[in-house]
């Protein structure tokens, strides 16, 4: 679905390992786009977002950094629906019926999960690249054992993916 | 006006290439495919709409948009990735990939243990003994269950590129449910066409139209008798039928085995395709009138005819009395008479098939 990032042309001249690298950006966007179109989703709330309005956020979130292929968000929708993380609605809103997806529950959970698991990640490799992540420690903590990002306004005890006790995990970052 | 008639042709022209490149699985639920269509035309609309509001020109926008869109190959790609792979074949469809291949090769060797049986029965005959008929039979055991191996294997990875569930599979034989059409606009055809579509079973079929289901057990029986009557298995009885009479009989099955092969094809176009349904109905009528030169030089031939008889222990083989021509003649011309009505049917369903009662049209 996302194609590229806008400010880098696809027509470059790279005459080495033309098609590795072209595989290797797709292979890393693919999981990318269906992490962003969940957190635009995510984002929508109950009302959730219908197709058009999802790319237009997504758009918005991200400073029109992204060239999208638009077609191409429908057959991801498709496979998200699919795999039981978000479910799609009818709504006729102001004289069009239109199409809206919304988070499942077990989307939720596992949107929590993926996103703790990206965020930990890019944590990690960044020193490898010379940058520096600034992760939110006082409004998430991640799970240790799963990396399910959880969120401390909710005052959570306990991991609501693999069950984990974290109360002493809290105890410790409130001392830090 | 004139640009609102190009940006709507425009519009019109990406979905049908888009809906052209679906994988079959996607086409052959009409209610997803009309959905899947109108979620790309609502979001073409939305666009152009938020591009001419930014001051572009109406035909700039609908440009714009289509080619942000991304190519209809690759819409239609992304709907096939949907597998999980496994070697060349989804981790989705390996289960039912073993289970074809069991049943398959169960099937093989129950075929082939008949074809052994007859064989070793009709040894006699030609002065074969019973060793060497099983022998070859063993033979054709091995080349058949290696055939049907890789016949299966192909099947399953086209499958699986094509992006298939075993899912779709019970769909396209169920489909229980009874399903409430809400195609584009611009595709939606008159609601009493669609109630009319509508048969018991909650299944639609355009009017004029045969049952898929009819089709592909036609196309199936018509294929194996087909293959039967070119490898003709049984040399041992070969050896006994006029030779010119078995020659035919390879150049007449060599026509069932492409009416067959069409009738598998429009399977899979009957309840959705106007334009399949149009080149596919004179061509099965073109296959079976040519089928009919054939069955002309055996209707002139009756003497090479050969009919079997049990003679008390035994196979025996005899040809048709003369005073018995008759008969032959009358059965062969009302054979013939069959295929040409069935012909001129054929012809009639393609005259009278109406776009409006497909989902593409």
């Amino acid at each position: 679905m996302i194609k590229r990032v806008k400010e880098f042309s696809d027509t470059a001249l790279i005459t080495q390992k033309r098609e590795f690298l072209e595989n290797f950006e797709s292979d890393v966007l693919r999981g990318i786009s269906k992490l962003t179109v969940l957190s635009v989703i995510n984002g929508s709330g109950l009302e959730g977002s219908y197709g058009y309005q999802i790319l237009k956020s997504l758009n918005e979130l991200t400073s029109g950094m992204l060239v999208i292929e638009d077609g191409t968000l429908y057959p991801l929708l498709n496979r998200l629906q699919r795999d039981d993380l978000i479910t799609s609605s009818k709504k006729e809103i102001a004289g069009r019926n239109r199409t809206y997806y919304t988070m499942t529950e077990c989307g939720k959970k596992v949107f929590n999960l993926m996103q703790g698991f990206f965020t930990k990640l890019i944590e990690a490799i960044a020193p490898l690249f010379d940058i520096t992540i600034s992760l939110k420690t006082k409004q998430y903590i991640y799970c240790p054992n799963c990396k399910n990002r959880l969120d401390l306004k909710e005052n959570p005890s306990f991991c609501e993916m693999c069950g984990l006790n974290i109360e002493d995990l809290k105890r410790r970052l409130l001392y830090e | 006006m004139n640009d609102e008639k190009y940006e709507k042709n425009i519009i019109k022209e990406f979905l049908k290439e888009v809906e052209l490149k679906l994988p079959i699985w996607l086409k052959s639920d009409p209610q997803e495919l009309a959905n899947v269509l109108k979620e790309l035309e609502e979001h073409i609309e939305d666009k152009i709409e938020a591009l001419t509001e930014a001051g572009k020109s109406q035909i700039e926008a609908t440009h714009l948009t289509i080619s942000e869109m991304g190519s209809p190959s690759k819409i239609a790609r992304e709907y096939k990735r949907r597998g999980t792979p496994k070697l060349y074949i989804t981790e989705e469809l390996w289960p039912s990939y073993l289970m074809i291949i069991k049943y398959g090769l169960l099937a093989i060797i129950l075929i082939n243990i008949i074809i052994m049986i007859v064989s070793a029965i009709t040894a006699g005959l030609t002065g074969l003994n019973w060793g060497t008929a099983i022998l070859r039979g063993l033979v054709n055991l091995f080349y058949g269950s290696l055939l049907g191996c890789v016949i299966i294997t192909a099947i399953f990875v086209w499958l699986s590129y094509e992006g298939y569930f075993p899912e779709d599979f019970r769909k396209l034989i169920k489909k229980k449910e009874s399903v409430q059409i809400k195609p584009r606009s611009s595709i939606q055809p008159p609601k009493s066409k669609i109630e009319k579509l509508e048969t018991e079973k909650g299944q639609h079929y355009p009017k004029g139209v045969e049952k898929r289901s009819d089709l592909i057990a036609g196309g199936i029986f018509t294929l194996i008798v087909a293959i039967f009557a070119i490898a003709q298995p049984f040399s041992e009885l070969n050896a006994l039928i006029n030779t010119e009479f078995l020659k035919l009989l390879q150049v007449i099955a060599i026509f069932w085995l492409i009416s067959a092969l069409f009738e598998l094809v429009h399977s899979g176009f009957v309840s959705w395709s106007y334009n399949a349904n149009r080149a596919l109905y004179p061509a099965r009528a073109i296959i079976s009138l040519a089928s009919v030169s054939i069955l002309a030089l055996f209707l002139i031939r009756p003497e090479i005819f050969p009919i079997f008889w049990w003679n008390e222990s035994s196979f025996a083989l005899m040809s048709i009395a003369p005073q018995y021509y008759w008969i032959y003649y009358l059965i062969l011309s009302l054979i013939i008479l069959g295929i040409i009505i069935g012909a001129i049917h054929k012809f009639y369903r393609a005259v009278k098939l109406e776009e409006a009662e497909f989902f593409e049209a």
